[in-house]
């Protein structure tokens, strides 16, 4: 079960979804994009803690105890994050990160 | 065991969450903002007394053994970085009294400073590279309600940037930690030490070095990563800018300092000659960029940068002289850059604009003001006998101990610029006429002027009495790259692997 799926598999899934991730967030426009783009990157680190503990260190579970913390402060964030849009679209009626600056003074 | 260094961290928070349950009386909620600030201060300074004779103390989370728990560490460095923690936000805390607008402070403004102490005080103390992530989400979150509180344009503009970059930053940071969770099996500082000397994996650990340098550079605002900084600082209310430049990118360069200093000790010395390039153009390109500013805070913002160069130069020289020398001179840039800060604030509000175009006459309208700034000023180019002189003069010995002749004549160099780029604003909002009548304007208010006064004067007193403070930190430099006693601080004399194999039978 266990060697069905080789670990640098599943660390090559993780490399893939923090590099859609980190492009997601770097070229979208939309910021809410950009913030979705931050959560793929979070969870691809999710991934790798999780197959690293079920790899190496499977008879603890401090792998799974770092996951659930960091869905727990991307939680946070995301909350921050989005209040921040929703302020942001209040101001400039955007979400277009081009646009608010060229709306400026 | 010494569960009081939870102390700093149960403080800010029960003061946060009573503050907003009574968010409704201000003066309760001022006093309670006051109370946990100075407990903060008064047990940094506790803390600070008793480190250097007694080496790092501990305390295990529950009593839950070192690599398994949760474990707060305090050595010299987390010790000095607690006490400026606090110091500085009690002056801040005393400059909102009399400068932010009620607006704020009933939409929760007391609350997200305690949380920005709380983020910083776990991030200095903690012993866990993952605790270390939590407590930088925990400041960075408080610090994005300070940003944007008030919601103007600017603010969300300048937040915005602030916001994006900073998350990047922060995912690169977590992405470091699950990589050295794979490599090393675990995230006590004390156990990765432990184990980084047993593990021969030199390539994977350079690529995690280089993720570090990469998610905290971006946090200390080098170069090439410190974008989001000038355009972010300059829009929030001035107490707001003051605590983020003492305290945000100087938990960057902490971080820095702990992750190479104890973790990656072996990679510092391959890293060491990029680190310094990276240092002298930080210096060079954050006085730069100030030159080119006609904003009062725009200016000191662009000085943050340049200063944060001489701090990551202190890492460069890859010693524990070196690093030492880094503490020094990060105690000292605290100090005067919050007071330099807050003059240029004050002046601001005065003015009722940061154009230095639009500003002028104020040293004769205010004396006192115009005079701190040009101590303040003078600390911060490092001339005699101001704390500033001290610690450019000890980088400078250990640079030129050390064979580094190039970057010990940058930092030099910087020097010069830094004051030219400082008597810019001194003779544009201090010296030159005003266009307008000065007697038209407001009078600074004791509350306005005394925190950057109070910070000036103890620039001044570090440099008259620099002995203690050199002496602090040596040994805290020491203590910082000795990781034998660090090991056996946390785990015992047996170490963390043993620990961890009693636990596996």
């Amino acid at each position: 079960m266990l060697n069905a799926v080789p670990l640098p598999a599943v660390l090559t899934l993780a490399a893939a979804l923090f590099c859609i991730g980190l492009f997601g967030a770097l070229s979208r426009r939309n910021l809410i994009g950009v913030l979705m783009g931050v959560e793929l990157m979070l969870n691809a680190v999710n991934i790798n803690l999780v197959a690293f503990w079920r790899y190496f260190e499977a008879r603890y579970i401090t792998g799974q105890t770092f996951a659930i913390f960091i869905i727990a402060v991307a939680a946070a964030e995301a909350a921050v994050g989005l209040a921040m849009v929703i302020a942001v679209y209040r101001h400039y009626v955007t979400v277009q990160a081009d646009e608010i600056d060229r709306l400026r003074g | 065991m010494t569960f009081h260094l939870f102390i700093p961290i149960v403080s800010p928070l029960i003061g946060a969450a009573l503050a907003v349950l009574l968010h409704r009386q201000w003066v309760v909620v001022r006093a309670l903002t006051l109370i946990s600030v100075l407990i903060n201060l008064g047990y940094g300074l506790w803390l600070m007394s008793v480190v250097p004779q007694s080496g790092p103390l501990v305390a295990q989370a529950s009593g839950w053994l070192a690599p398994f728990g949760i474990s707060l560490v305090a050595d010299g460095m987390s010790a000095l970085m607690v006490m400026l923690a606090a110091l500085l936000m009690l002056t801040t805390v005393v400059y909102s009294f009399y400068s932010v607008d009620r607006e704020r402070e009933a939409h929760f403004y007391y609350p997200l400073l305690l949380l920005l102490l709380l983020g910083v005080s776990g991030a200095f103390l903690t012993g866990d590279l993952f605790n270390l992530y939590v407590w930088f989400e925990v400041l960075l979150v408080a610090s994005f309600g300070l940003i944007t509180l008030g919601g103007s344009r600017e603010q969300l503009e300048g937040g915005l940037k602030y916001v994006v970059l900073n998350l990047l930053g922060s995912t690169a940071f977590l992405f470091g930690c699950g990589l050295m969770y794979g490599f090393a099996g675990t995230l006590n500082m004390a156990h990765i030490a432990e184990r980084m000397a047993t593990l021969a994996d030199p390539g994977l650990q350079t690529v995690l070095a280089g993720v570090f340098l990469f998610a905290f550079g971006s946090k200390a605002a080098i170069v090439p990563l410190f974008f989001w900084l000038p355009s972010s600082y300059h829009t929030p209310p001035v107490a707001v800018t003051a605590i983020f430049s003492g305290l945000m990118t100087k938990v960057g360069v902490y971080s820095l300092y702990r992750v190479f200093g104890l973790l990656l000790q072996n990679e510092l010395a391959i890293y060491a000659p990029w680190i310094t390039l990276i240092a002298g153009l930080t210096m060079v390109i954050g006085v730069l960029g100030a030159v080119a500013q006609m904003n009062v805070r725009r200016i000191l913002s662009f000085h943050i940068i340049s200063q944060i160069g001489y701090s990551v130069m202190g890492l460069g020289l890859a010693s524990a002289a070196g690093l030492a020398a880094g503490l020094v001179f990060t105690a000292h840039v605290m100090i005067v850059k919050m007071a330099l800060f807050f003059i240029g604030g004050a002046a601001e509000q005065i003015n009722g604009t940061g154009d230095l175009k639009k500003m002028g006459g104020l040293a004769r309208r205010e004396p006192l003001l115009a005079l701190f700034w040009f101590l303040g000023i003078l600390s911060l180019a490092g001339i005699p006998p101001l704390s500033g002189f001290i610690g450019k003069l000890i980088l400078l010995q250990v640079g030129v101990s050390q064979q580094a002749y190039l970057i010990t004549a940058v930092a030099a160099g910087t020097s010069i610029l830094t004051f030219f780029s400082m008597l810019k604003i001194w003779n544009e909002v201090f010296w030159k006429k005003s266009y307008e009548d000065v007697n038209r304007l407001p009078r600074v208010r004791f509350g306005l002027l005394a925190p950057g006064a109070a910070l000036v004067i103890l620039s001044v007193a570090l440099g008259l009495v620099a002995g203690p403070l050199v002496e602090y930190n040596t040994i805290a430099g020491q203590q910082l790259f000795d990781r034998a006693a660090y090991i056996t601080a946390v785990c015992g004399a047996d170490g963390c692997e043993a620990v961890y194999r009693a636990a596996v039978k």
